[in-house]
């Protein structure tokens, strides 16, 4: 169990990041700016059609060997995504159409040249004939209309049919007091990480490798991709994630331009470079969310919840992706108890095929939805019931654990009333009545919105992922290599995009080595020094890559007393380990570190049969089970209702994240994650046409949050330990997108007096509810 | 994306761009583009939207950049940036009215090189200048090969990104008469997006000592539309009342509820801040 | 092609371009000043942001054939500026980036506002920024330390230099 660190660099420090010296000068290195001599661009031609049948492609005449179709490459390479769940149907998903387009923005030839701009003259005048199909857009459509199929081999448009159950929901429907109903659709969203997706690929002749520079979180597991794709070995490719501008999950998949760079730089004998535009990634990057739920809450005379129903249609877009079977079904439906103890849940998820980009992970994946879905019902039920919404949840809180859910979830340790608690103090919800009498004199409303959240992260127990139908383990992998002179290098298969690993990771190693943080370099992003590791995504670098960290250190520990207990000529169980140095217990007798650390390497006090020279270990750690962050987060509104203006007053979050080992950078997840909520609820939203065109597809059309959208954020925590690993970490990276869109929406419905509200609650759409309000209530 | 290419020029006086876009615009094959400060066309250009064979750079020209002040008028040159008006490096006219326009405008990166003149050619319905010149009854000086020629400013813009500009004709200056002393002006602007543009824009102004008063509706998908009966009404000094008149002036226009609730609400608040 | 000239840093600089070479890829390709980012190419964003003759603009709507004679500055180019430096501590010691990509286009800008004396307070300072866009931090911690190097600089305060704690936000 760890408190704050004493010495200012271990756990529970807020200590300042390495990382920045080399941002803040401009010094950061994103593949975009990795220069390799007779580099050439690679501009896409995309498909303009959302549904349409390629009848001809028509090169210009100086195309010969600088532009490639399906045609080109091998004929086996297709990506076929591993589903993660039992049941769902592949979809094969070329990395340049064949014979079908399946949505605007589908790849179909590449074209190389010396410069971007080139490949994008280029491209222009590349020439494809289309025979245009009906295209479906709407999820809910392509479940109950087929005019024309995504996947021709298949009967309909659904990816899987996914039900989880427990419990008989008709005889509780028949019984309850009150059952609150309500259909909520969560908005398709696009990540946006402001480095867009970037692939540098060329031949190393002397190690015999493919060279990938990819901006990715996973780098080994768009090796394995890779490998399987083109039908090469494993070990003939390196994958290199170097810095990463961002990902937030759309940069866990693999994608066709990785697939078609590694191979046209094989083909062309020269380094190969695409680097997106930000169009081609509103048109090319997984999309996020685009849910549609009808959801049923039934409550006992008591107020306690019964049962939770919940019928969720999902777009999957146009092919599956590669974690996307895994979002709308475990990480979705497994989360509908809430904070709650709810004895009967049932949900049914159909995942559909649309024209449109593929759908899969995005900051929350599943959670996020599922949050909205249940924080949603509450705040509506307490209002049926006149019940104050904070009362009504508190009731329902589950108080004892560990608790097992009747969705798969069991709950390890949590305290939800003391989160509540410290919200509300924090956000002054006592004062709120009369802050809002202050702002009706000023003609605004004002209005109060709690979310009470909880999630599955710390991805994940391989055999509990695996017997749902995961192909992949989820476990992660460390080695801890100490030099001769004391330093050490941990490798580690996470991978940090923004979150600071090689400062979290380092405090770690230097509270439980006794070793200076400068002493310790942290590796990750090349699979050429580490061997294997899952990346980073849903909240595991902390809880999962940390916990492997943690085991190495222990074996690293362990031979490092077997090393001493040579040196200092003492048994081995009298070794005391402590604040970097080895004592022999109960004497003065002791070894410094770096002494141990070289004596391991030049082997002097100790025969090859007593012991093997060197220190270096290695583990992997596979979680035991998910860990469970939840808290609280309040949101203040205040209205213009003359022209549906929405502010942000103030914005309160409580989370416990277990044991958190730099509050600083705890607290900027947060800060990040609650600001893309707020976009998901009032300004972001990924607009297509009947027809199947991304109207929002560039930067002023798709509304992103700006610094004068938000207010500053007041973020507390609370500490329950979780027992699932060994530092009790929960995980925070998802925590604050998780939350936060239902906090909005419930603090603007409780302004205005009405639930009739879609997101993005956009100013015309907050006016039009207000207007709606006044005029039902005119009529009543 | 990547702009398509292009030839590239920099005229040296206003009379050698004027021909060198005449002949262009005379010769059929030719597309020729006028580039002042480039924050609206270059992003054109970078997603292909916008791809003219010729680029015409009129950015330092001092003939562009000439600012002159009489007892009441001030002439800016087109090439005047928006920061410039922002920071108070050119004279203002308008008691203020400019520079607050100037500084709620798009982001500062924008204002150090998006002009007015370039504002005004591009006519995007939803930019602040078409609107706010329009209420100070500003007027478009345009140079061509014929010579030169002077547009009222609220009819220079004829519908969405069309003006009276002549396609081998330049924006020189803008003359803006100076208001008085006593002149007060309101100001009112909806965006969805922080500094993007507008989606509606209203600009009050009464100026007693010389009889005059003008309420512009601008972001209204056209034109700028002036209000007549708010601006009679104001004029008279009766503003007070004003919603009945705005919503008479906005009668039969082709705005749904949300719009014209907006646009309403714009127009009464700029009318307000010119009488309080 | 065109021959151009112009001071990039602080140093003349000639050089043949094409006139569709944007000023963000002539920086980033031909001078090797890889610290200017390229987040959208329609100036939205406010990654690219750099100095042209002291003031903010855009790289990627500026033709670098359109920049010839200016003086060009980028982030690569402050070693010695006062303000920058209490500027880069502020956003080290109040954690104000975390993926580092729109930091350098953001820190131009929070140079130009504290120099235009825009930094009284917190609205007028997330005014200032409403061009940069952020995705990874939310703004609360770029705004404080902007507000908190503001406040060093009119002091006159030395900044802590050697902190390697966080300071939390009041």
């Amino acid at each position: 169990m760890h408190g704050p660190s004493d010495t200012g660099f271990g756990v529970g420090a807020s200590l300042l990041r390495k990382e920045d010296a080399r941002h803040l000068h401009g010094r950061g290195q994103f593949v975009s700016d990795v220069k390799l001599a007779n580099t050439h661009d690679v501009a896409f031609v995309r498909s303009p059609h959302a549904h349409a049948r390629i009848k001809g492609i028509v090169l210009p005449p100086d195309a010969d060997g600088r532009v490639f179709t399906a045609r080109d490459l091998p004929r086996l390479a297709e990506m076929r995504a591993v589903p993660q769940v039992n049941g769902f149907k592949v979809s094969g998903y070329p990395p340049l159409a064949t014979q079908k387009v399946r949505y605007v923005g589908d790849a179909i030839a590449a074209c190389i040249a010396p410069t971007r701009a080139e490949a994008e003259d280029l491209a222009s005048s590349v020439s494809v004939d289309f025979e245009v199909l009906p295209a479906i857009i709407d999820a809910v459509d392509a479940l109950t209309k087929t005019p024309s199929l995504v996947h021709e081999s298949w009967a309909n448009n659904l990816f899987i049919e996914r039900v989880f159950q427990e419990g008989n929901l008709d005889e509780v429907a028949r019984t309850a007091e009150v059952v609150v109903r309500r259909t909520y659709r969560m908005n398709r969203h696009v990540a946006v990480p402001l480095e867009g997706r970037a692939v540098l690929a060329y031949r190393d002749h002397r190690l015999d490798e493919l060279v990938v520079y990819t901006s990715t979180q996973v780098p080994h597991i768009i090796r394995l991709g890779l490998s399987e794709v083109l039908g090469l070995e494993e070990r003939n490719i390196r994958v290199i994630a170097p810095d990463v501008g961002g990902g937030f999950g759309s940069k866990i998949f693999i994608y066709p331009e990785e697939v078609v760079c590694l191979w046209a730089s094989k083909k062309v004998r020269r380094p190969v470079k695409w680097v997106s535009d930000r169009t081609e990634a509103f048109l090319a990057d997984a999309h996020g969310r685009d849910h549609v739920t009808d959801a049923e809450m039934a409550f006992d005379a008591d107020h306690r919840i019964t049962a939770i129903k919940a019928k969720t249609v999902a777009n999957l877009g146009a092919y599956m992706s590669t974690f996307s079977s895994s979002v709308p079904t475990y990480l979705y439906a497994t989360l509908l108890s809430g904070q709650y103890d709810v004895p009967q849940i049932y949900c049914e998820v159909d995942a559909v095929y649309t024209n449109t980009v593929p759908v899969d992970a995005y900051r929350g994946a599943g959670r996020p939805e599922a949050t909205f879905v249940v924080e949603r019902l509450v705040e509506v039920a307490a209002r049926e019931l006149g019940v104050d919404p904070a009362e009504l949840r508190r009731k329902n809180f589950i108080k004892q654990f560990p608790h097992q859910t009747p969705v798969i979830m069991n709950y390890d340790a949590g305290d939800y009333l003391a989160s509540l608690k410290k919200a509300l103090e924090l956000a002054d919800h006592k004062g709120f009545a009369k802050r809002k009498r202050e702002s009706e004199r000023h003609g605004k409303l004002r209005g109060i919105g709690l979310s009470t959240y909880i999630e599955a992260c710390g991805i994940a127990p391989s055999q509990a992922v695996g017997s749902l139908g995961a192909g992949v383990g989820l476990w992660e992998s460390a080695e801890v290599r100490v030099n001769p002179t004391g330093s050490v290098e941990v490798l580690t298969g996470s991978h940090s995009h923004g979150q600071g690993h090689e400062t979290t990771f380092a405090q770690l190693v230097s509270e439980r080595l006794g070793i200076p943080i400068e002493n310790i370099a942290i590796v990750h992003g090349d699979t050429d020094k580490v061997q294997f590791g899952m990346g980073s995504y849903g909240s595991r670098s902390g809880a999962v890559g940390m916990s492997a960290i943690v085991k190495a250190l222990d074996k690293v520990e362990a031979k490092a007393k077997k090393v001493a207990s040579h040196l200092l000529e003492a048994a081995e169980s009298d070794i005391v380990f402590k604040d970097g140095k080895f004592t022999v217990a109960g004497t003065d007798k002791s070894a410094a570190w770096g002494e141990v650390s070289l004596h391991a390497y030049i082997a002097h006090k100790f025969t090859g049969a007593q012991l093997e020279p060197g220190l270096k270990e290695g583990a992997f750690y596979d979680p035991t089970n998910f860990t469970f962050p939840a808290g609280c987060h309040v949101c203040e509104v205040e209205i213009d209702p003359e022209t549906g203006i929405t502010s942000i007053a103030h914005w309160t979050a409580v989370d416990d994240f277990g044991t958190v080992v730099n509050p600083m950078i705890v607290e900027g997840q947060v800060h990040g994650g609650i600001a893309q909520g707020i976009g998901q609820a009032m300004l972001e939203n990924a607009i297509y046409s009947g027809d199947g065109q991304l109207v929002t597809s560039s930067l002023m059309d798709y509304t992103m949050p700006r610094a004068n959208d938000l207010p500053s954020f007041t973020v507390g925590t609370t500490m329950t330990f979780c027992p699932g690993n060994p530092l009790g970490i929960k995980g925070c990276g998802e925590a604050g997108a998780i939350a936060s869109p239902a906090a909005v929406i419930n603090a603007i419905t409780d302004a205005i007096g009405s639930e009739e509200l879609a997101m993005p609650a956009t100013p015309q759409a907050v006016w039009a509810a207000i207007e709606k309000h006044k005029l039902s209530h005119k009529a009543a | 994306m990547k702009a398509a290419a292009f030839e590239y020029v920099r005229p040296k006086s206003l009379a050698e761009a004027v021909g060198i876009l005449s002949e262009a615009t005379g010769d059929a094959q030719v597309d020729a583009q006028v580039m002042a400060g480039g924050q609206s066309l270059v992003a054109m250009m970078n997603l292909r939207v916008a791809a003219p064979d010729l680029l015409i750079d009129i950015a330092r020209l001092d003939e562009l950049r000439a600012v002159s002040e009489t007892s009441d008028h001030v002439v800016l040159g087109a090439c005047v940036t928006h920061a410039a008006i922002e920071d108070g490096l050119v004279p203002d006219p308008s008691r203020g009215l400019m520079p607050d326009v100037a500084s709620n405008l798009a982001y500062r990166a924008v204002r150090t090189r998006g002009t007015l003149g370039g504002s005004l050619a591009l006519s995007d319905p939803a930019a602040d200048w078409p609107t706010v010149m329009a209420a100070l009854a500003a007027q478009v000086i345009l140079r061509g090969p014929g010579g030169e020629r002077s547009v009222d400013a609220v009819d220079f813009a004829t519908g969405v990104y069309e003006t009276v500009r002549g396609a081998d004709e330049i924006i020189e200056s803008v003359h803006i008469p100076k208001l008085s002393p006593r002149a007060r002006w309101g100001y009112a602007k909806f965006c969805r997006k922080s500094g993007e543009f507008a989606n509606s824009i209203a600009a009050a102004v009464r100026d007693p000592d010389r009889d005059y008063a003008r309420v512009v509706l601008g972001a209204v998908n056209g034109p700028p539309i002036v209000l007549q009966r708010t601006s009679s009404l104001l004029r008279a000094g009766n503003g007070g009342d004003c919603q009945q008149a705005i919503a008479e002036d906005l009668r039969g226009l082709d705005f749904d509820d949300f719009q014209a609730s907006l646009h309403a609400a714009m127009a009464s608040r700029s009318v307000r801040q010119v009488l309080t | 092609m065109t021959r151009i000239r112009l001071r990039v840093n602080g140093k003349a600089v000639v050089e043949e371009v094409p006139p569709r070479l944007s000023l963000a890829d002539f920086l980033r390709e031909r001078r090797n000043l890889t610290g200017t980012h390229l987040g959208c190419e329609h100036g939205v964003c406010g990654a690219c942001t750099i100095l042209v003759d002291g003031e903010p603009a855009r790289s990627c709507l500026a033709f670098a054939v359109a920049c010839d004679e200016r003086d060009i500055r980028t982030i690569e180019g402050f070693a010695d500026d006062r303000v920058m430096t209490v500027l880069r501590q502020a956003f080290h010691q109040h954690h104000g980036l975390q993926c580092g990509f729109c930091t350098p286009g953001m820190l131009i800008t929070a140079r130009d506002l504290i120099s235009r004396n825009r930094a009284g307070s917190e609205k007028e300072i997330r005014k200032e920024l409403a061009g940069n866009i952020c995705r990874c931090t939310g703004y609360t911690n770029i705004v404080a330390a902007i507000s908190a190097a503001a406040a060093a600089l009119a002091g006159g305060e030395e900044t802590d230099a050697g902190a390697t704690q966080h300071k939390a936000t009041a």
